[in-house]
């Protein structure tokens, strides 16, 4: 994604020691962020995406469950038959498009927040514990992710739904067993190089214990690569849970999720083009933002990459 | 060699033991397996039989044992739905999916070599940004919907192709276009960054001040010399269908594969039927990782296997 990463930006020496530099305060933020316009598109989009979440009973104009067989399979209002009353039109029970959209963005960004805290936590754990201690831990913790990487992840998760049944919290359980592998390899692959580094030594010398290194001076330099690595993962846990809403093992009826809208719209799909369209838009922006954010990230919180940036576009 | 070959195949069936574990623990521990495959109405007089006939009443480990034994010869007893052995029925459902995800594969490469190709010798072109676009929705967009876009594009709008069902071009297109749209944009990604990479390097000086065309310069030596990445990821791409993605895009476009066998055993609980189809994902899975090692040597002569 190189777009995202253009910047035309000219950094002084100075900012270029702080590696958390952007994250010092909103200004900082805002100042870095109005100069890549790329990433400003990517962290609007995500913006109205957290605020919908957020404020949904306030701003939908309807209740995103009830019914209204009278007004069913309304098109859009800027379409012939459309009624102002409902914007984007209604679905084959007569509720409001843009009402379950904005209520489906709730289920999206718990999901996706949900599992990528409990995958990352979890990974993370493993990748500091098996890079730190290396030798036998190691090889059995690396192991054991080898062989779940190898594993059919939708399938597998779809059969766990199956058995365990369709919830919020269910899901995010089965989503953060398929995701937590790559937390855990990229943690174990840094903690491995910065194990040799001076400062590691320095702080065993004084005494410090090994709990204390790995989370006290190890993670904190960990957070760069992690940040972006959540934000990307967020992007795909969010195409996930819409997958498995659309297959029918996600959100049941009559709660609204994105996937499950494409999943209602498909029987519909000759007479009601708005059904299976609309909803699907809001995942791609939603992820496409999502995206962008993480690429821009990726390059301002690193200094290295952001040094290269520099180098290339001067 | 034969050694890091018998390694492989060792760690694979590991792999093949470790999925059929999971789903044994999720199904036996978690749930109950035959409250789920009863109607909800069945008294729980019935549900005992059930137990004892299908030999759930027993422990955990002889359970266990039977099954992995049963499971290493290809038996996970009969389907519930079908009432036939379960496994003949994932494989019968085989070459519908193979199929699809082939010619999805053959799609995606020949939309995407040109692209990657074109885009690498004039980077900031049209096509160029074209490669960034096409890559950057592979990432966005959801198969599913990008299935049904296509089906109100060109199956009810345009009427070209069959909206859903199992024959010959007109009903293998849409699904085949779908599950290759978004591989097509990773791998273009692949070919630009590798071709530029490539094109770097001393021996394209070598090969151009030997007089030969720009045309044998770029396909003869710079393309056979990225082809490594690029195969690979064809490979993962292909891998990844046939573990995931054909279930979706057979759901979307009821193309009867194995994938779509899935979905109706989850539908039904078909305990056996969904340890088979699972089973079955797994060893393709694991082939598929060999298959690509086993490229990595045949087109890198300096890959040694140790």
């Amino acid at each position: 994604m190189s777009a995202a990463t253009s910047s035309r930006t000219k950094k002084r020496p100075a900012e270029q020691h702080s590696q958390f530099r952007f994250l010092h305060g909103p200004r900082e933020l805002l100042a870095a962020l109005s100069h890549d316009r790329v990433a400003l598109l990517g962290s609007l989009i995500v913006l109205t995406v957290v605020l919908a979440a957020v404020f949904a009973p306030l701003i939908a104009p309807h209740d995103p469950t009830s019914v209204n067989i009278m007004e069913r399979l309304t098109p859009p209002a800027w379409e012939a038959r459309g009624n102002p009353q409902y914007l984007l039109g209604t679905d084959q029970l007569g509720r409001d498009i843009l009402s379950r959209i904005i209520f489906g963005s709730r289920v999206s960004l718990a999901i996706g927040l949900g599992v990528v805290a409990v995958a990352g936590t979890f990974g993370v754990f493993i990748g500091l514990v098996s890079g730190f201690y290396g030798g036998r831990v190691d090889e059995i913790l690396m192991r054991i992710t080898d062989i779940q990487t190898a594993f059919p992840g939708l399938l597998l998760a779809l059969t766990i739904i199956t058995i365990i049944g369709p919830s919020v919290r269910n899901l995010i359980i089965v989503l953060a067993i398929n995701g937590w592998m790559v937390y855990a390899r990229i943690t174990r692959g840094i903690m491995l190089s910065l194990r040799e580094l001076p400062y590691m030594d320095a702080a065993r010398v004084i005494g410090c214990r090994n709990r204390r290194i790995i989370f006290l001076h190890a993670l904190p330099n960990l957070m760069s690569p992690l940040l972006t690595l959540s934000t990307l993962e967020l992007a795909r846990i969010i195409l996930a849970e819409a997958t498995l809403s659309f297959l029918g093992l996600g959100i049941q009826p009559p709660e609204a999720s994105w996937g499950l809208m494409i999943a209602d719209g498909h029987d519909y799909i000759a007479q009601a083009w708005w059904l299976v369209t609309l909803p699907g838009i809001a995942i791609a922006a939603t992820v496409f933002g999502v995206n962008l954010v993480a690429s821009w990230l990726r390059v301002y919180s690193d200094p290295v990459q952001r040094y290269r940036q520099l180098r290339t576009t001067d | 060699m034969a050694n890091y070959f018998v390694r492989r195949i060792l760690y694979s069936i590991l792999v093949v033991a470790g999925v059929s574990l999971v789903v044994f623990v999720v199904t036996h521990m978690i749930g109950d397996p035959v409250r789920l495959m009863l109607p909800l109405e069945a008294t729980e007089q019935e549900a005992v039989e059930m137990r004892h006939h299908l030999g759930f009443d027993q422990p955990l480990h002889i359970q266990f044992l039977k099954f992995a034994s049963k499971a290493a010869y290809g038996d996970f007893g009969d389907s519930l739905w079908q009432r036939t052995p379960a496994l003949p029925l994932v494989i019968e459902r085989l070459p519908a999916s193979l199929l699809l995800a082939t010619v999805a594969i053959v799609i995606a490469l020949v939309g995407s070599l040109p692209l990657g190709i074109l885009a690498a010798i004039r980077p900031r072109s049209l096509l160029d940004r074209l490669c960034v676009v096409v890559s950057l929705g592979g990432v966005c967009i959801p198969v599913f919907w990008l299935g049904m876009m296509m089906i109100l594009l060109l199956a009810v709008g345009l009427g070209w192709f069959k909206t859903s069902g199992y024959g010959g071009w007109e009903y293998l297109t849409l699904p085949a276009l779908t599950l290759a749209a978004l591989p097509a944009g990773r791998i273009a990604q692949i070919v630009r960054s590798s071709m530029i990479d490539e094109m770097h390097r001393p021996y394209m000086s070598t090969a151009r001040a030997k007089g030969l065309t720009e045309q044998t310069v770029m396909m003869r030596h710079a393309l056979k010399n990225a082809a490594i990445p690029i195969v690979t990821l064809a490979a993962w791409e292909l891998t990844r269908m046939l573990a995931g993605y054909t279930i979706v895009v057979e759901k979307v476009f009821a193309w009867p594969g194995y994938g779509q066998l899935a979905m109706q055993a989850i539908e039904r609980r078909d305990l056996p039927l969904i340890q088979a189809n699972v089973f079955v994902v797994a060893i393709i899975v694991v082939t598929m990782n060999i298959v690509v090692d086993l490229l990595y040597g045949a087109l890198d002569p300096r890959v040694r296997f140790a």
